[in-house]
């Protein structure tokens, strides 16, 4: 059922529009018709949305996006209508879609690192007269732009574990591409958010014979075991793993931790930060060390569209096999968008869901 | 030619050992005895040392190194007998050398952390009292380790050319190993030292369109220009240049420069940290720099040890990670030995008994290199 205006018949949707810290009312609620398809967009409905920690940030003031626009990147969606004809997409196909709307066509796109396109549109940090201004997740509905890759979500992939597949689960992707196979390879996840847990799972799939995952949320350490990890806090296991750790990945945002991974680190190792993407981010290291230990740190922001496949594969293959359901938390209505911004801050959930309203 | 056993032994040499900055006298010339090679060993004459900063660091207090001990680690030098039958090694071969050695059989090089050998040693950096004494260039002869990898030196390569062969222009061989090959690829180069230049050239040999350099020697410019490289004194190209960089090379050892190079580089670029090899390198960067540019850092050092393609010596079976890096830089440097002013880089050769004097002006930097002729009864080509 969707609602439609009564005078033009076109069909409405309901956003909610981020004014700002600073404004009266930080998030209103707009209903306004959705405009008519462009070539290659696709119309869908939001199924579930997930709040990622960096929106959390904006909300908090951490991070800057352009106002007024419609935040939230994490959903599973649903076609309602689009303009692909060459697709195989049907009207009820439930999707996951690229954070990033590239070209395809500039530097960047052309080497695969389409996160950095020249022309570079994310959902959920678009201003609101940008296009159709439907650009977030925290609304009725998506216009997904024609530069935008979209993957159908399989049957056995509940809303809960797919919505956050589009940021979470891709950036995770996306890092392991940098990871090498290696034997009896021992790793270290700093971070037991979602990012951190996803990371855990993929080494070990990878092959990895040791993963320590290290968190300030102690009540995960459960978690951390059943995604195959070993919960860490204890500096003494940390004392032992000197020079013995082939992959460290940071996920957690913080800056603190990178000395401690590099002490970690094999001479030969790779670091991998995931995380740091605010400006509270100061490293206090020399490159002394990286160059001593002959190390690699490589940062990654965001994915391209091939570690959105990775993604769905991935959590197709291991659905059973990880409590991913299970590290979800509750579930809001649009409407209560501010009261789910507040649960998710306290972090108790890897996950908070939001549903809209109208269906 | 298989054995040399062509000296007849009582043999001795000269080599001036270090005593550390304390001591009464910094330098002693000493004559010692050459002991009889062990198998795999090969007793050679230094043609020519140079002078690596890494010992005028040594000298002024900046890098501390076991004493009383050897130093200089960069020499071409020449066979006089070996201990190497399965070689084809010859009396009067020109060659260099490999600075690393480590024994390929313990727990640690087995494991690939060759650093940690239980055996680890580098010609320039032991004590005195390891193995033969022999061990650093400045000295008439060194006696080079069985588990050393060797090259010959081509005869169109100059003996000026050749010494710092295998600290300087490995350790850039070592460095290029991990930068892509890309269409129109531009590069900056921060440092007109040896390491500099030498990076330069083989960035343009790789392909490389553009590639600047940068460096505090304006008296440099015309070197640098002459590598292949873009002379940049100047911000202004520091500003148009944001975010195209596709390589940025530290070879300075100067953390400072670290901003500039993570401004310019392009999304999904490399950084290869070369130089800063010493405690004072505190870096200025937030970790969002790095993620939000996607960008990668790579620390590289010569006689970088790591386990890919270990190379198996000829002799006696044992591995030596990372010699290929001396291969390719023998072979770097013939291919391209007309091309560029290596020679014209050079400064001025010193006796051993002037090795003091040599110091001060390599503290200078005048030069490339300064240069130290142990054997003067030699005459360097």
């Amino acid at each position: 059922m969707t609602c439609c205006d009564q005078y033009t018949g076109l069909m409405l949707g309901e956003r909610i529009v981020f004014n700002g810290l600073n404004s009266e009312e930080m998030f209103s609620s707009e209903i306004t018709p959705l405009p008519e398809l462009a070539p290659g967009e696709i119309l869908v409905k939001v199924r579930l949305a997930s709040i990622c920690m960096s929106d959390v940030h904006t909300v908090k003031g951490q991070r800057i996006e352009p106002t007024p626009s419609v935040l939230g990147h994490e959903a599973v969606v649903e076609v309602i209508a689009h303009r692909r004809p060459e697709s195989d997409l049907i009207k009820g196909d439930r999707l996951t879609f690229s954070i990033a709307d590239s070209c395809n066509k500039c530097e960047f796109c052309l080497k695969g690192l389409q996160q950095k396109c020249t022309k570079l549109f994310k959902y959920g940090h678009a201003k609101l007269s940008d296009g159709s201004g439907f650009n977030g997740c925290y609304a009725s509905h998506i216009i997904i732009r024609h530069g935008t890759h979209v993957v159908k979500i399989p049957g056995t992939i509940s809303d809960r574990c797919a919505a956050p597949i589009n940021c979470s689960l891709g950036t995770t992707m996306c890092a392991m591409e940098f990871v090498p196979k290696i034997k009896n390879g021992r790793a270290f996840v700093q971070g037991d958010g979602i990012l951190g847990l996803y990371t855990s799972a993929a080494l070990l799939e990878l092959g990895y014979d040791t993963v320590y995952c290290s968190g300030t949320h102690t009540q995960r350490s459960e978690f951390i075991a059943r995604f195959g990890a070993i919960p860490l806090y204890n500096d003494e296991i940390i004392a032992e793993e000197t020079n013995k750790i082939d992959v460290v990945v940071e996920a957690c945002g913080v800056s603190a931790v990178i000395n401690d991974g590099l002490k970690l680190l094999k001479p030969g190792g790779l670091y991998l930060f995931l995380g740091m993407v605010h400006p509270h981010s100061q490293l206090n290291i020399t490159g002394e060390q990286i160059i001593r230990k002959c190390l690699t740190i490589k940062g990654v922001h965001n994915y391209a569209p091939r570690h959105l496949d990775q993604a769905v594969d991935f959590l197709l293959k291991t659905i059973d096999k990880y409590p991913y359901e299970e590290v979800m938390g509750p579930t809001y209505n649009l409407s209560d968008l501010p009261i789910a911004m507040k649960v998710s801050m306290e972090k108790i959930y890897a996950r908070v869901l939001v549903k809209p309203n109208m269906t | 030619m298989a054995h040399a056993h062509q000296i007849t032994y009582p043999i001795s040499g000269v080599r001036t050992v270090f005593n550390g900055l304390n001591s009464e006298t910094m330098f002693v010339a000493q004559t010692a005895s050459l002991p009889e090679l062990a198998l795999g060993e090969i007793l050679v004459k230094v043609r020519l040392a140079s002078i690596c900063m890494s010992d005028v660091h040594t000298i002024t207090g900046q890098r501390i190194e076991p004493t009383p001990s050897v130093l200089g680690h960069e020499a071409v030098v020449e066979v006089v007998s070996h201990r190497r039958p399965e070689s084809d090694l010859a009396v009067g071969d020109r060659l260099t050398f490999s600075i690393a050695d480590s024994c390929g059989q313990c727990e640690f090089c087995l494991a690939g952390f060759n650093q940690k050998c239980v055996q680890l040693f580098k010609y320039g950096h032991a004590k005195l009292s390891d193995g033969s004494g022999y061990n650093g260039c400045y000295a008439t002869h060194i006696i080079i380790r069985r588990g050393t990898h060797v090259v010959k030196v081509p005869q169109t390569i100059s003996d000026r050319c050749a010494a710092p062969i295998n600290c300087a222009l490995a350790t850039t061989m070592c460095a290029m190993e991990y930068v892509p090959k890309i269409k129109n690829g531009r590069a900056f180069v921060q440092g007109d030292g040896m390491l500099g230049l030498y990076t330069c050239a083989a960035l343009r040999e790789y392909g490389y369109e553009i590639v600047y350099c940068s460096g505090t020697r304006l008296q440099r410019s015309p070197f640098i220009d002459r590598f292949g490289a873009i002379p940049l004194y100047n911000d202004e190209i520091l500003a148009e240049e944001m975010n195209k960089i596709d390589v940025v090379v530290e070879v300075c050892g100067v953390p400072n420069v670290v901003n500039d190079g993570i401004r310019m580089l392009k999304p999904g670029g490399l950084y290869l940290f070369v130089g800063m090899v010493h405690p004072n390198s505190k870096l200025d960067i937030t970790g969002e720099q790095i993620i939000r540019k996607c960008l990668m850092i790579k620390g590289t050092r010569s006689n970088n040890f790591n386990n890919k393609m270990p190379h198996i010596s000829f002799h006696l079976g044992i591995h030596n990670y990372a010699s290929r890096h001396l291969d390719q830089a023998v072979q770097f440097l013939e291919k391209t030995i007309n091309k560029y002013p290596y020679e014209e880089l050079m400064g001025p050769t010193y006796n051993l008994s002037a090795l003091s004097d040599a110091m001060k002006i390599a503290i200078d930097k005048k030069h490339g290199r300064i240069l130290v002729n142990p054997n003067t009864s030699i005459e360097s080509n």
